[in-house]
Protein backbone atom coordinates (compact mmCIF):
# COMPACT_ATOMS: atom_id res chain seq x y z
CA UNK A 1 0.00 0.00 0.00
CA UNK A 2 2.57 2.26 0.98
CA UNK A 3 4.22 1.69 -2.37
CA UNK A 4 1.70 2.96 -4.68
CA UNK A 5 1.28 5.68 -1.98
CA UNK A 6 5.01 6.64 -2.58
CA UNK A 7 4.55 6.49 -6.62
CA UNK A 8 1.54 8.35 -6.58
CA UNK A 9 3.23 11.18 -5.02
CA UNK A 10 6.29 10.91 -7.10
CA UNK A 11 4.18 10.73 -9.86
CA UNK A 12 1.99 13.94 -8.74
CA UNK A 13 5.85 16.13 -8.53
CA UNK A 14 7.20 14.38 -11.50
CA UNK A 15 4.16 15.66 -13.96
CA UNK A 16 2.91 19.11 -13.31
CA UNK A 17 -0.26 18.33 -11.71
CA UNK A 18 0.59 18.43 -8.12
CA UNK A 19 2.52 21.55 -8.70
CA UNK A 20 -0.44 23.08 -10.89
CA UNK A 21 -3.31 22.17 -7.74
CA UNK A 22 -1.36 23.52 -5.35
CA UNK A 23 -0.21 26.65 -7.45
CA UNK A 24 -4.21 27.11 -7.98
CA UNK A 25 -4.98 26.29 -4.69
CA UNK A 26 -2.82 29.28 -3.66
CA UNK A 27 -4.14 31.52 -6.17
CA UNK A 28 -7.60 31.82 -5.47
CA UNK A 29 -6.84 31.79 -1.75
CA UNK A 30 -4.28 34.72 -2.34
CA UNK A 31 -7.22 36.46 -4.49
CA UNK A 32 -9.73 36.02 -1.54
CA UNK A 33 -7.08 36.74 1.17
CA UNK A 34 -6.38 40.29 -1.18
CA UNK A 35 -9.44 40.84 -1.03
CA UNK A 36 -11.34 39.88 2.78
CA UNK A 37 -8.37 40.55 4.64
CA UNK A 38 -6.03 43.21 2.69
CA UNK A 39 -8.06 45.49 0.42
CA UNK A 40 -10.98 46.43 2.09
CA UNK A 41 -11.43 49.67 3.82
CA UNK A 42 -11.14 48.23 7.18
CA UNK A 43 -8.31 45.03 7.01
CA UNK A 44 -9.04 42.30 9.42
CA UNK A 45 -7.03 39.39 10.32
CA UNK A 46 -10.22 37.32 10.18
CA UNK A 47 -8.34 34.15 8.06
CA UNK A 48 -11.47 31.76 9.02
CA UNK A 49 -13.99 33.08 6.74
CA UNK A 50 -11.35 33.75 4.13
CA UNK A 51 -10.93 29.56 4.40
CA UNK A 52 -14.68 29.05 4.42
CA UNK A 53 -14.77 30.81 1.07
CA UNK A 54 -11.95 28.83 -0.16
CA UNK A 55 -14.16 25.49 0.46
CA UNK A 56 -16.34 26.21 -2.69
CA UNK A 57 -13.36 26.81 -4.83
CA UNK A 58 -11.47 24.08 -3.13
CA UNK A 59 -14.03 21.54 -4.57
CA UNK A 60 -13.84 22.56 -7.86
CA UNK A 61 -10.21 22.00 -8.16
CA UNK A 62 -10.09 18.46 -6.78
CA UNK A 63 -10.43 16.61 -9.97
CA UNK A 64 -6.97 18.51 -10.94
CA UNK A 65 -5.80 15.72 -8.75
CA UNK A 66 -8.02 12.76 -9.22
CA UNK A 67 -8.89 12.48 -12.50
CA UNK A 68 -6.05 10.62 -13.53
CA UNK A 69 -6.00 8.22 -10.30
CA UNK A 70 -7.74 5.15 -11.97
CA UNK A 71 -8.84 6.42 -15.34
CA UNK A 72 -5.21 6.73 -16.54
CA UNK A 73 -4.12 3.11 -14.98
CA UNK A 74 -7.06 2.01 -17.49
CA UNK A 75 -6.31 3.58 -19.97
CA UNK A 76 -2.44 2.73 -20.12
CA UNK A 77 -3.19 -0.42 -18.68
CA UNK A 78 -0.69 -0.08 -16.09
CA UNK A 79 -4.18 -1.62 -14.00
CA UNK A 80 -2.49 -4.97 -15.02
CA UNK A 81 0.57 -4.29 -13.06
CA UNK A 82 -1.38 -3.71 -9.89
CA UNK A 83 -3.98 -6.29 -10.38
CA UNK A 84 -1.83 -9.16 -11.36
CA UNK A 85 0.80 -8.22 -7.81
CA UNK A 86 0.14 -10.05 -5.16
CA UNK A 87 -1.82 -6.99 -3.03
CA UNK A 88 -5.21 -6.70 -2.33
CA UNK A 89 -7.16 -4.18 -4.55
CA UNK A 90 -8.57 -1.98 -0.96
CA UNK A 91 -4.30 -1.22 -0.51
CA UNK A 92 -4.15 -0.41 -3.99
CA UNK A 93 -7.57 2.11 -3.77
CA UNK A 94 -6.08 3.51 -0.29
CA UNK A 95 -2.65 3.58 -1.52
CA UNK A 96 -4.17 6.27 -3.98
CA UNK A 97 -6.32 7.50 -1.54
CA UNK A 98 -3.35 8.87 1.09
CA UNK A 99 -1.57 10.34 -1.89
CA UNK A 100 -3.94 12.63 -2.87
CA UNK A 101 -4.48 13.13 1.15
CA UNK A 102 -0.81 13.95 1.35
CA UNK A 103 -0.38 16.48 -1.72
CA UNK A 104 -3.56 18.08 -0.07
CA UNK A 105 -1.58 18.03 3.72
CA UNK A 106 0.84 19.77 2.25
CA UNK A 107 -1.30 22.53 0.41
CA UNK A 108 -2.86 23.31 3.95
CA UNK A 109 0.31 23.58 5.45
CA UNK A 110 2.00 25.49 2.24
CA UNK A 111 -1.37 27.57 2.84
CA UNK A 112 -0.25 28.54 6.97
CA UNK A 113 1.56 31.41 5.04
CA UNK A 114 -1.57 33.90 4.85
CA UNK A 115 -2.35 33.57 8.49
CA UNK A 116 1.32 33.45 9.63
CA UNK A 117 1.60 36.85 7.93
CA UNK A 118 -1.63 37.86 9.77
CA UNK A 119 0.20 36.90 12.69
CA UNK A 120 2.37 39.55 12.05
CA UNK A 121 0.31 42.70 11.46
CA UNK A 122 -2.62 41.56 13.77
CA UNK A 123 -4.14 39.14 16.30
CA UNK A 124 -5.93 36.12 14.12
CA UNK A 125 -8.06 33.72 15.95
CA UNK A 126 -5.28 30.93 16.50
CA UNK A 127 -7.92 28.31 17.84
CA UNK A 128 -10.70 29.52 15.21
CA UNK A 129 -7.88 28.85 12.29
CA UNK A 130 -6.63 25.48 13.60
CA UNK A 131 -9.78 24.18 13.68
CA UNK A 132 -11.03 25.53 10.65
CA UNK A 133 -7.64 23.77 8.99
CA UNK A 134 -8.97 20.32 10.72
CA UNK A 135 -11.92 20.60 8.94
CA UNK A 136 -10.88 21.51 5.80
CA UNK A 137 -8.37 18.33 5.81
CA UNK A 138 -11.46 16.43 6.64
CA UNK A 139 -13.62 18.04 4.09
CA UNK A 140 -10.61 17.91 1.54
CA UNK A 141 -10.69 14.45 2.23
CA UNK A 142 -14.43 13.67 1.32
CA UNK A 143 -14.27 15.31 -2.02
CA UNK A 144 -11.17 13.39 -2.30
CA UNK A 145 -12.69 9.93 -2.03
CA UNK A 146 -15.76 11.11 -4.31
CA UNK A 147 -13.24 12.20 -6.88
CA UNK A 148 -11.09 9.29 -7.41
CA UNK A 149 -14.53 6.74 -7.14
CA UNK A 150 -15.61 8.90 -10.38
CA UNK A 151 -12.36 8.34 -11.49
CA UNK A 152 -12.65 4.92 -11.31
CA UNK A 153 -15.77 4.71 -13.40
CA UNK A 154 -13.85 5.79 -16.74
CA UNK A 155 -11.11 5.31 -18.97
CA UNK A 156 -10.93 8.72 -19.62
CA UNK A 157 -9.31 11.54 -17.26
CA UNK A 158 -11.68 14.35 -18.98
CA UNK A 159 -14.73 12.63 -18.22
CA UNK A 160 -13.74 11.88 -14.63
CA UNK A 161 -12.61 15.64 -14.37
CA UNK A 162 -15.55 16.96 -16.02
CA UNK A 163 -17.73 14.65 -14.31
CA UNK A 164 -16.04 15.53 -10.60
CA UNK A 165 -16.49 19.26 -11.56
CA UNK A 166 -20.21 18.64 -12.35
CA UNK A 167 -20.75 16.69 -8.96
CA UNK A 168 -18.95 19.19 -6.54
CA UNK A 169 -21.04 22.37 -8.75
CA UNK A 170 -24.28 20.27 -7.85
CA UNK A 171 -23.68 19.95 -4.55
CA UNK A 172 -22.71 23.09 -3.97
CA UNK A 173 -26.02 24.35 -5.85
CA UNK A 174 -27.97 22.44 -4.48
CA UNK A 175 -27.16 22.73 -0.42
CA UNK A 176 -27.12 26.39 -1.42
CA UNK A 177 -30.67 26.24 -3.44
CA UNK A 178 -32.57 24.04 -0.49
CA UNK A 179 -31.20 26.49 2.13
CA UNK A 180 -33.14 29.45 0.90
CA UNK A 181 -36.37 27.30 1.63
CA UNK A 182 -38.12 28.75 4.28
CA UNK A 183 -39.08 25.03 5.77
CA UNK A 184 -37.00 24.50 8.99
CA UNK A 185 -36.84 20.71 7.84
CA UNK A 186 -34.98 21.40 4.87
CA UNK A 187 -32.61 23.53 6.72
CA UNK A 188 -31.78 21.09 9.40
CA UNK A 189 -31.36 18.41 6.47
CA UNK A 190 -28.83 20.76 4.24
CA UNK A 191 -26.88 21.26 7.30
CA UNK A 192 -26.42 18.35 8.46
CA UNK A 193 -26.13 16.32 4.75
CA UNK A 194 -24.28 19.13 2.63
CA UNK A 195 -20.47 18.34 2.63
CA UNK A 196 -19.86 21.99 2.67
CA UNK A 197 -22.83 22.83 5.32
CA UNK A 198 -20.88 20.55 7.55
CA UNK A 199 -17.92 22.65 7.45
CA UNK A 200 -19.03 25.28 9.34
CA UNK A 201 -19.32 23.84 13.41
CA UNK A 202 -14.84 23.99 12.26
CA UNK A 203 -15.41 28.11 11.46
CA UNK A 204 -16.86 28.62 14.70
CA UNK A 205 -13.65 26.85 16.45
CA UNK A 206 -15.66 23.97 17.23
CA UNK A 207 -13.55 20.35 16.44
CA UNK A 208 -17.38 18.79 16.89
CA UNK A 209 -17.50 14.71 17.33
CA UNK A 210 -20.61 14.30 14.73
CA UNK A 211 -18.83 16.31 11.42
CA UNK A 212 -15.87 14.49 11.51
CA UNK A 213 -17.59 11.34 11.94
CA UNK A 214 -19.79 12.56 9.14
CA UNK A 215 -16.88 13.25 7.14
CA UNK A 216 -14.85 9.90 8.02
CA UNK A 217 -17.37 7.53 6.96
CA UNK A 218 -18.42 9.55 3.72
CA UNK A 219 -14.91 8.97 2.67
CA UNK A 220 -14.99 5.69 3.61
CA UNK A 221 -18.11 4.83 1.77
CA UNK A 222 -16.34 6.05 -1.52
CA UNK A 223 -13.07 4.38 -0.93
CA UNK A 224 -15.57 1.38 -0.12
CA UNK A 225 -17.25 2.06 -3.47
CA UNK A 226 -14.44 2.67 -5.89
CA UNK A 227 -13.14 -0.83 -4.36
CA UNK A 228 -16.47 -2.44 -5.19
CA UNK A 229 -16.29 -0.79 -8.72
CA UNK A 230 -12.79 -1.99 -9.61
CA UNK A 231 -13.65 -6.11 -8.18
CA UNK A 232 -16.99 -5.95 -10.17
CA UNK A 233 -14.87 -4.92 -13.48
CA UNK A 234 -12.80 -8.07 -13.16
CA UNK A 235 -15.90 -9.90 -13.77
CA UNK A 236 -17.90 -8.45 -16.33
CA UNK A 237 -15.00 -7.68 -18.14
CA UNK A 238 -13.38 -4.52 -19.72
CA UNK B 1 2.54 -27.08 -12.18
CA UNK B 2 -0.54 -24.94 -14.52
CA UNK B 3 -3.60 -26.23 -14.32
CA UNK B 4 -6.69 -25.25 -16.11
CA UNK B 5 -10.28 -26.56 -15.99
CA UNK B 6 -13.23 -26.36 -17.88
CA UNK B 7 -12.28 -22.55 -17.98
CA UNK B 8 -14.82 -20.08 -19.63
CA UNK B 9 -15.26 -16.69 -20.60
CA UNK B 10 -18.26 -14.73 -21.35
CA UNK B 11 -18.21 -10.99 -22.23
CA UNK B 12 -21.80 -10.03 -22.28
CA UNK B 13 -23.27 -12.34 -25.57
CA UNK B 14 -20.18 -12.68 -26.65
CA UNK B 15 -18.01 -16.22 -25.63
CA UNK B 16 -14.52 -15.42 -25.58
CA UNK B 17 -13.16 -18.32 -24.14
CA UNK B 18 -14.90 -21.77 -24.01
CA UNK B 19 -14.99 -24.83 -21.49
CA UNK B 20 -10.63 -25.03 -22.31
CA UNK B 21 -8.71 -27.38 -20.20
CA UNK B 22 -4.62 -27.87 -20.48
CA UNK B 23 -1.79 -28.35 -18.14
CA UNK B 24 1.59 -27.33 -18.22
CA UNK B 25 4.51 -29.29 -16.51
CA UNK B 26 6.97 -27.65 -14.62
CA UNK B 27 9.96 -26.15 -17.00
CA UNK B 28 7.93 -26.67 -20.11
CA UNK B 29 7.92 -23.61 -22.92
CA UNK B 30 4.02 -23.56 -24.18
CA UNK B 31 3.31 -21.74 -27.02
CA UNK B 32 -0.06 -20.47 -27.20
CA UNK B 33 -1.27 -19.93 -30.82
CA UNK B 34 -4.21 -18.62 -31.95
CA UNK B 35 -5.62 -15.89 -34.20
CA UNK B 36 -6.36 -12.34 -33.15
CA UNK B 37 -8.99 -12.18 -30.85
CA UNK B 38 -9.05 -16.41 -30.50
CA UNK B 39 -8.82 -16.42 -26.83
CA UNK B 40 -5.46 -16.04 -25.52
CA UNK B 41 -5.36 -12.56 -24.24
CA UNK B 42 -8.60 -13.28 -21.81
CA UNK B 43 -7.50 -16.56 -20.90
CA UNK B 44 -4.25 -15.33 -19.69
CA UNK B 45 -5.95 -12.68 -17.80
CA UNK B 46 -7.83 -15.45 -16.22
CA UNK B 47 -4.81 -16.91 -15.18
CA UNK B 48 -3.14 -14.09 -13.83
CA UNK B 49 -5.61 -12.93 -11.75
CA UNK B 50 -6.32 -9.70 -14.23
CA UNK B 51 -10.27 -10.91 -14.94
CA UNK B 52 -12.27 -13.74 -13.28
CA UNK B 53 -13.89 -16.79 -15.18
CA UNK B 54 -17.16 -17.30 -15.49
CA UNK B 55 -16.89 -20.53 -15.12
CA UNK B 56 -14.23 -23.50 -14.43
CA UNK B 57 -11.08 -22.90 -12.64
CA UNK B 58 -6.88 -22.21 -13.16
CA UNK B 59 -4.57 -23.01 -10.66
CA UNK B 60 -0.68 -22.52 -10.08
CA UNK B 61 0.77 -25.85 -7.79
CA UNK B 62 -2.65 -26.59 -6.63
CA UNK B 63 -3.28 -22.87 -5.51
CA UNK B 64 -6.70 -21.69 -7.20
CA UNK B 65 -6.42 -18.22 -8.42
CA UNK B 66 -10.05 -17.99 -7.19
CA UNK B 67 -9.59 -18.88 -3.52
CA UNK B 68 -5.94 -17.73 -2.91
CA UNK B 69 -5.25 -15.60 -5.57
CA UNK B 70 -2.24 -13.69 -3.25
CA UNK B 71 -0.30 -17.35 -3.47
CA UNK B 72 -1.12 -17.56 -7.57
CA UNK B 73 0.25 -13.93 -7.85
CA UNK B 74 3.12 -14.69 -6.26
CA UNK B 75 3.74 -17.29 -8.56
CA UNK B 76 3.36 -15.78 -12.15
CA UNK B 77 4.63 -13.16 -13.72
CA UNK B 78 2.89 -11.07 -16.15
CA UNK B 79 3.90 -9.49 -19.42
CA UNK B 80 0.74 -8.16 -21.12
CA UNK B 81 0.22 -7.45 -24.74
CA UNK B 82 1.12 -3.85 -23.72
CA UNK B 83 3.64 -3.64 -20.74
CA UNK B 84 2.41 -1.77 -17.73
CA UNK B 85 4.65 0.99 -17.62
CA UNK B 86 4.60 4.48 -16.06
CA UNK B 87 5.90 6.71 -18.40
CA UNK B 88 6.45 9.38 -15.69
CA UNK B 89 9.26 6.54 -13.74
CA UNK B 90 13.04 6.02 -14.51
CA UNK B 91 13.35 2.51 -15.10
CA UNK B 92 15.39 1.52 -12.15
CA UNK B 93 12.79 3.30 -9.83
CA UNK B 94 9.86 1.76 -11.53
CA UNK B 95 11.98 -1.86 -11.10
CA UNK B 96 12.04 -0.56 -7.62
CA UNK B 97 8.11 -0.26 -7.06
CA UNK B 98 8.08 -3.47 -8.71
CA UNK B 99 9.73 -5.05 -5.95
CA UNK B 100 8.11 -3.82 -3.35
CA UNK B 101 4.83 -4.55 -5.33
CA UNK B 102 5.65 -8.32 -5.35
CA UNK B 103 7.41 -8.62 -1.88
CA UNK B 104 11.18 -8.39 -2.64
CA UNK B 105 13.34 -8.33 0.34
CA UNK B 106 14.30 -4.74 0.67
CA UNK B 107 17.74 -5.83 1.56
CA UNK B 108 18.35 -8.17 -1.61
CA UNK B 109 16.13 -5.63 -3.58
CA UNK B 110 19.36 -3.75 -4.98
CA UNK B 111 20.95 -7.14 -6.22
CA UNK B 112 17.61 -8.10 -7.79
CA UNK B 113 17.25 -5.81 -9.78
CA UNK B 114 21.05 -5.14 -10.92
CA UNK B 115 20.93 -9.04 -11.97
CA UNK B 116 17.09 -8.50 -13.87
CA UNK B 117 18.82 -4.98 -15.61
CA UNK B 118 21.71 -7.61 -16.68
CA UNK B 119 19.61 -10.22 -17.83
CA UNK B 120 17.46 -8.30 -20.35
CA UNK B 121 20.13 -6.06 -21.12
CA UNK B 122 19.04 -2.93 -19.80
CA UNK B 123 21.39 -1.52 -17.75
CA UNK B 124 22.64 1.07 -19.80
CA UNK B 125 19.20 2.61 -19.68
CA UNK B 126 18.58 2.19 -16.39
CA UNK B 127 18.46 6.21 -15.18
CA UNK B 128 16.42 6.52 -18.63
CA UNK B 129 12.61 7.70 -18.34
CA UNK B 130 10.62 4.88 -19.60
CA UNK B 131 8.19 7.21 -21.67
CA UNK B 132 11.52 8.14 -23.42
CA UNK B 133 12.59 4.71 -24.85
CA UNK B 134 12.11 3.08 -28.17
CA UNK B 135 9.92 0.19 -28.30
CA UNK B 136 12.02 -2.06 -27.97
CA UNK B 137 13.29 -1.19 -24.86
CA UNK B 138 9.89 -0.49 -23.26
CA UNK B 139 8.97 -4.46 -24.21
CA UNK B 140 12.57 -5.17 -22.44
CA UNK B 141 11.49 -3.29 -19.34
CA UNK B 142 7.84 -4.79 -19.28
CA UNK B 143 9.80 -8.44 -19.39
CA UNK B 144 12.06 -6.99 -16.66
CA UNK B 145 9.23 -6.40 -14.89
CA UNK B 146 7.72 -9.86 -15.20
CA UNK B 147 10.77 -10.98 -13.77
CA UNK B 148 10.81 -9.54 -10.67
CA UNK B 149 10.36 -11.79 -7.72
CA UNK B 150 11.73 -14.49 -9.46
CA UNK B 151 8.08 -16.24 -10.23
CA UNK B 152 8.35 -19.80 -11.30
CA UNK B 153 5.60 -18.79 -14.15
CA UNK B 154 6.06 -16.50 -16.52
CA UNK B 155 2.65 -15.62 -18.38
CA UNK B 156 3.89 -13.71 -21.49
CA UNK B 157 1.40 -12.14 -24.21
CA UNK B 158 2.75 -11.47 -27.37
CA UNK B 159 6.20 -10.65 -26.12
CA UNK B 160 7.60 -9.61 -29.60
CA UNK B 161 4.07 -7.64 -31.25
CA UNK B 162 5.65 -4.50 -32.95
CA UNK B 163 9.37 -5.44 -32.52
CA UNK B 164 12.08 -4.87 -35.24
CA UNK B 165 13.39 -8.24 -36.77
CA UNK B 166 16.86 -8.14 -34.08
CA UNK B 167 14.74 -7.13 -31.31
CA UNK B 168 12.34 -10.02 -32.30
CA UNK B 169 15.10 -12.55 -32.56
CA UNK B 170 17.26 -10.94 -29.20
CA UNK B 171 13.88 -11.00 -27.06
CA UNK B 172 13.76 -14.63 -28.58
CA UNK B 173 16.61 -15.69 -27.20
CA UNK B 174 16.14 -14.11 -24.19
CA UNK B 175 13.06 -16.37 -23.33
CA UNK B 176 14.66 -19.41 -24.51
CA UNK B 177 17.21 -18.38 -21.43
CA UNK B 178 14.58 -17.92 -18.76
CA UNK B 179 12.81 -21.26 -20.35
CA UNK B 180 15.71 -23.03 -18.82
CA UNK B 181 14.77 -22.32 -15.20
CA UNK B 182 11.18 -21.25 -15.57
CA UNK B 183 7.76 -22.40 -16.42
CA UNK B 184 6.87 -20.08 -19.37
CA UNK B 185 3.57 -19.75 -21.13
CA UNK B 186 3.98 -17.48 -24.55
CA UNK B 187 0.87 -16.28 -26.55
CA UNK B 188 1.40 -15.48 -30.16
CA UNK B 189 -0.14 -15.18 -33.68
CA UNK B 190 3.35 -15.82 -35.30
CA UNK B 191 3.92 -19.12 -35.82
CA UNK B 192 7.36 -19.49 -36.69
CA UNK B 193 8.11 -17.54 -33.17
CA UNK B 194 6.20 -20.49 -31.67
CA UNK B 195 7.87 -22.96 -34.09
CA UNK B 196 11.53 -21.43 -32.69
CA UNK B 197 10.98 -21.25 -29.07
CA UNK B 198 8.18 -23.61 -27.43
CA UNK B 199 7.79 -27.40 -26.96
CA UNK B 200 4.39 -27.92 -26.65
CA UNK B 201 1.75 -25.79 -28.62
CA UNK B 202 -1.62 -25.16 -28.42
CA UNK B 203 -4.00 -23.82 -30.47
CA UNK B 204 -6.87 -21.98 -29.67
CA UNK B 205 -9.90 -20.68 -32.18
CA UNK B 206 -12.92 -18.89 -31.18
CA UNK B 207 -12.57 -19.82 -27.27
CA UNK B 208 -11.65 -23.15 -27.88
CA UNK B 209 -8.44 -25.70 -27.77
CA UNK B 210 -8.36 -27.20 -31.81
CA UNK B 211 -5.28 -29.11 -30.88
CA UNK B 212 -2.43 -29.55 -27.70
CA UNK B 213 0.75 -31.33 -28.82
CA UNK B 214 4.87 -31.34 -29.43
CA UNK B 215 5.65 -29.73 -32.17
CA UNK B 216 6.88 -32.94 -33.43
CA UNK B 217 3.85 -34.91 -32.74
CA UNK B 218 1.83 -31.72 -34.76
CA UNK B 219 4.50 -31.67 -37.61
CA UNK B 220 4.03 -35.62 -38.20
CA UNK B 221 0.61 -35.79 -38.53
CA UNK B 222 0.60 -33.18 -41.78
CA UNK B 223 4.20 -34.70 -42.39
CA UNK B 224 3.13 -37.58 -44.78
CA UNK B 225 2.84 -35.90 -47.80
CA UNK B 226 5.45 -33.98 -49.39
CA UNK B 227 4.45 -30.66 -51.45
CA UNK B 228 6.22 -29.14 -54.33
CA UNK B 229 5.64 -25.90 -56.02
CA UNK B 230 6.04 -26.00 -60.06
CA UNK B 231 6.05 -22.89 -62.38
CA UNK B 232 5.20 -24.14 -65.58
CA UNK B 233 5.15 -22.41 -69.18
CA UNK B 234 1.87 -23.13 -70.78
CA UNK B 235 -1.88 -22.72 -70.03
CA UNK B 236 -3.05 -24.01 -66.15
CA UNK B 237 -6.14 -26.26 -67.20
CA UNK B 238 -3.89 -28.36 -69.06
CA UNK B 239 -1.12 -28.09 -66.88
CA UNK B 240 -2.79 -28.89 -64.08
CA UNK B 241 -4.57 -31.55 -66.13
CA UNK B 242 -1.24 -33.22 -67.07
CA UNK B 243 0.26 -33.30 -63.33
CA UNK B 244 -3.05 -34.92 -62.10
CA UNK B 245 -2.56 -38.06 -64.16
CA UNK B 246 0.77 -38.29 -62.86
CA UNK B 247 1.22 -41.25 -60.23
CA UNK B 248 1.97 -40.55 -57.14
CA UNK B 249 0.57 -36.96 -56.81
CA UNK B 250 -2.46 -36.66 -54.36
CA UNK B 251 -3.36 -33.15 -55.25
CA UNK B 252 -2.91 -30.30 -57.48
CA UNK B 253 -3.52 -26.64 -57.56
CA UNK B 254 -3.09 -23.39 -59.23
CA UNK B 255 -1.65 -20.80 -57.47
CA UNK B 256 -1.95 -18.31 -60.24
CA UNK B 257 0.03 -16.26 -62.14
CA UNK B 258 3.10 -15.34 -60.88
CA UNK B 259 5.49 -14.67 -63.54
CA UNK B 260 3.93 -13.21 -66.91
CA UNK B 261 2.80 -16.30 -69.48
CA UNK B 262 3.64 -18.91 -66.55
CA UNK B 263 1.37 -20.43 -63.66
CA UNK B 264 2.14 -21.41 -60.33
CA UNK B 265 1.14 -25.15 -59.36
CA UNK B 266 0.83 -26.47 -55.94
CA UNK B 267 1.35 -30.18 -55.79
CA UNK B 268 0.76 -32.86 -52.82
CA UNK B 269 2.44 -35.92 -53.27
CA UNK B 270 2.98 -39.07 -51.06
CA UNK B 271 6.48 -38.92 -49.19
CA UNK B 272 7.79 -42.27 -50.75
CA UNK B 273 7.15 -41.64 -54.16
CA UNK B 274 9.59 -38.92 -55.45
CA UNK B 275 7.01 -37.15 -58.51
CA UNK B 276 10.41 -35.28 -59.62
CA UNK B 277 11.43 -37.18 -62.56
CA UNK B 278 7.71 -38.44 -63.91
CA UNK B 279 6.87 -34.75 -63.18
CA UNK B 280 9.81 -33.61 -65.93
CA UNK B 281 9.20 -36.22 -68.21
CA UNK B 282 5.64 -35.47 -68.53
CA UNK B 283 5.49 -32.08 -68.95
CA UNK B 284 8.66 -32.17 -71.61
CA UNK B 285 6.52 -34.31 -73.38
CA UNK B 286 2.85 -32.33 -73.16
CA UNK B 287 5.09 -29.67 -74.41
CA UNK B 288 4.92 -27.62 -71.32
CA UNK B 289 8.66 -26.40 -69.92
CA UNK B 290 9.64 -26.66 -65.98
CA UNK B 291 10.86 -23.49 -65.25
CA UNK B 292 11.02 -24.11 -61.75
CA UNK B 293 10.53 -27.26 -59.12
CA UNK B 294 10.75 -26.47 -55.23
CA UNK B 295 9.53 -28.21 -52.27
CA UNK B 296 7.72 -26.34 -49.44
CA UNK B 297 8.47 -27.36 -45.87
CA UNK B 298 5.88 -28.32 -43.41
CA UNK B 299 4.91 -25.46 -41.47
CA UNK B 300 3.61 -24.20 -38.61
CA UNK B 301 1.10 -22.45 -40.63
CA UNK B 302 0.09 -25.82 -42.48
CA UNK B 303 -0.59 -27.60 -39.28
CA UNK B 304 -2.22 -24.33 -38.20
CA UNK B 305 -4.84 -23.69 -41.33
CA UNK B 306 -5.63 -27.48 -41.20
CA UNK B 307 -6.68 -27.30 -37.74
CA UNK B 308 -8.74 -24.67 -37.38
CA UNK B 309 -9.95 -25.31 -41.05
CA UNK B 310 -9.45 -22.20 -42.91
CA UNK B 311 -8.65 -24.07 -46.16
CA UNK B 312 -5.72 -23.20 -48.21
CA UNK B 313 -4.88 -19.33 -48.38
CA UNK B 314 -1.50 -19.38 -49.16
CA UNK B 315 0.51 -18.12 -51.74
Amino acid sequence: MWAICKREIQSYFYSPIGYVFIAMFMLICGILFFAVNIAVTSPTSDYVSTLQSMTIFFSFIVPVLTMRSFADERKTKTDQLLLTAPIKISHVVLGKYFATLFVLFVTLLLNTVYPIVLSIYGSPDAAGILASYIGFFLMGATFMAIGIFISSLTESQVVAAVSTFAVAFVLWLGSRALSTLDVPIVQTLVSSLSIYDRYSSFSNGIIGFSPIIYYLSISGLFVFLTVRVIERRRWIGA
Amino acid sequence: MIEIKNLTKRFGQKLAVDDISFTVKKGEIVGFLGRNGAGKTTTMNILTGYISSTSGSASVEGYDILTNPMEVKRKIGYLPEQPPLYMDMIVREYLNFCCRLKEVMPKTQKSHVDEILELVRITDVQKRRIGNLSKGYKQRVGLAQALVGNPQVLVLDEPTVGLDPKQIIEIRKLIKKLGENHTVILSSHILPEVADVCEKVIIIDKGKIVAEDTLDNLQKGIGETSRLIVRVAGSEAVSIRNIRDIYGVKFAESLGTKESGTVDILIECDKQNDVRRPLFNTMAKAGLPLLMIKYVDVTLEDIFLKITGSGREMD
